[in-house]
């Protein structure tokens, strides 16, 4: 059946051409896509987990409170964690430029400054929290948990919206393979008469949109590279985990193929 | 090989077979003629299993043909030889193509599906239409590429229904002498025709249906 099969399936690519066409950009464009997505969280993660090893912990001290003595109670309680104070001068240089009229430095607070490792924030902010002399305690874990729960968040929007594109893809497939079947009615009644079994009438649809499934996700990670590459000189994004790159070919294949096999339902039945 | 017992068949409660019963010996050539309508190609379908009777049993080659699977029936079918009374090519494939098919469904090596094909279309006559698509044939040439198809498997069976329907009485005859030899070489042939003076031309055994019924088997024209 080989040569007919690869004859066949030429045919039939060729006869639904513009479905087949716009398929194939569905596929590319969505993979292409939904790489890219993977790629910048991949990339937004690593980011946010270097910040989130280790995390600055601010005690803002009450007006007046004698910050110093509190700066001496915490270098005796974590002698090995960096600590600073943040005197009103430092902090008028850095508000300065962003508020126009702080006005006179008497209205900033003190603050004691930390840089602990991440795990170790619930305990300091525990110990901040009892001193008398401070007012608020300001980590930033605070912002580092939800932006890493935001983009999980996010991968999975992607992830929905890819398979969106994925499910167009294969509905388009489903209807390229049904309008080709029932197109082909008067063929496939011929080749039954003829003594091929259902596996010879079936295959060259089946092969036909796992090649096209194929095709569209090797454009799609090409149209990838190539849009990482375009990028470079704004970002440079890590590698995506080849197990990503396989499944998207493979998923872009089985895909074309679970539509062909629905496809293919359409098939006449004989009397 | 093949045997009818008491086979009807109804379109619409109109029948086209009235309880047939015959039965034709391996190796045997057969003539089933009878005016237009009277039941035929209707038979010729029952044996290649293209419907199933409504009562009475179709046996080939001592199996009955209505409890094949369908897997069962493909495999019966690529082992027959059938010409149909509409030719039934593929238009999407060359003539070449309509041939070779039918030895790639058997299993066989390209190279001989096309030596195969080569021979078998040269012995009708029409190894230079290889590459032609079929409805660039006129009616005669795509009958002789169905007659190639048929003989090109080598069956054990031959089925034909009009196979000189479109034919001139040159080419009628000369087509008899392929399905001749191929009797000589020990296939059954059934040849559905109401051509009576093909018949007189090639005497055998003869079945005569009227109206679906079987009404003479005898020898030679009716
Ligand atoms: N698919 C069908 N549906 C309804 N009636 C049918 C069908 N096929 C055949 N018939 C009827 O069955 C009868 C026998 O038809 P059949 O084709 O077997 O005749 P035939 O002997 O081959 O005639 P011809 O010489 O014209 O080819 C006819 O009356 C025909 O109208
Ligand atoms: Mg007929």
């Amino acid at each position: 059946m080989r040569q007919h099969l690869w004859r066949e399936v030429r045919r039939q690519l060729g006869e639904t051409r513009g479905m087949s066409l716009i398929a194939l950009l569905l596929l590319a464009v969505g993979g292409a896509w939904w790489l890219l997505v993977v790629s910048f969280l991949q990339w937004g993660r690593q980011g946010l987990e270097g910040a989130s090893a280790r995390a600055v912990v601010v005690a803002v001290v009450h007006d007046g409170a004698p910050a110093e003595e509190l700066l001496q109670r915490v270098q005796q309680r974590l002698p090995s964690a960096n600590i600073s104070l943040l005197s009103q001068e430092t902090m008028m240089e850095a508000l300065g430029p962003m508020v126009a009229d702080l006005g006179s430095e008497a209205f900033l607070p003190q603050a004691v400054c930390l840089q602990v490792a991440a795990e170790q924030v619930p305990q300091v902010r525990g110990f901040l929290q009892q001193e008398p002399a401070v007012a608020v305690v300001i980590s930033s874990q605070d912002w580092v948990s939800p932006l890493l729960g935001g983009f999980a968040l996010a991968l999975k929007v992607a992830a929905a919206f890819a398979f969106l594109l994925l499910l167009a893809f294969g509905t388009l497939v489903v209807l390229a393979v049904r309008v080709l079947v029932l197109s082909h009615a008067d063929e496939i009644a011929i080749m039954r008469l003829i003594g091929a079994h259902e596996r010879d009438i079936r295959l060259p649809y089946l092969v036909a949109s796992a090649l096209l499934g194929l095709l569209g996700a090797t454009l799609a990670l090409l149209l990838f590279l190539v849009a990482r590459q375009l990028l470079l000189p704004l970002v440079v994004l890590p590698p995506v985990p080849w197990e990503v790159l396989a499944g998207t070919v493979v998923g872009g294949s089985v895909v074309g193929l679970i539509g062909a096999g629905l496809g293919v339902l359409a098939l006449p039945k004989e009397p | 090989m093949i045997r009818l017992e008491g086979v009807t068949k109804t379109y619409r409660g109109r029948p086209a077979l009235l309880g047939v019963s015959a039965s034709v010996e391996k190796g045997e050539f057969v003539f089933l003629t009878g005016p237009s309508g009277a039941g035929k190609s209707t038979l010729l379908r029952l044996l290649y299993r293209a419907e199933v009777p409504d009562a009475g049993r179709v046996l080939v080659g001592g199996r009955d043909l209505t409890h094949l699977s369908r897997r069962e029936v493909a495999e019966m079918r690529r082992r027959m030889g059938v010409v149909f009374q509409d030719f039934k090519l593929l238009r999407r494939r060359t003539v070449g193509e309509n041939i070779t098919l039918v030895l790639d469904l058997l299993g066989l090596p390209e190279r001989e599906q096309q030596r195969r094909a080569y021979l078998a279309l040269r012995q009708v006559g029409l190894h230079h239409r290889l590459s032609a698509y079929p409805e660039e044939l006129s009616g005669g040439e795509q009958q002789r590429v169905a007659v190639a198809r048929a003989l090109v498997v080598q069956p054990e069976v031959i089925l034909a229904d009009e196979p000189t329907g479109n034919l001139d009485p040159e080419r009628s005859h000369e087509l008899m002498d392929f399905l001749r030899e191929a009797h000589y070489r020990g296939t059954t042939v059934v040849v559905a025709t109401h051509d009576v003076t093909l018949i007189a031309a090639h005497p055998a055994r003869t079945l005569v249906l009227d109206r679906g019924r079987l009404v003479r088997d005898g020898w030679g024209p009716p």
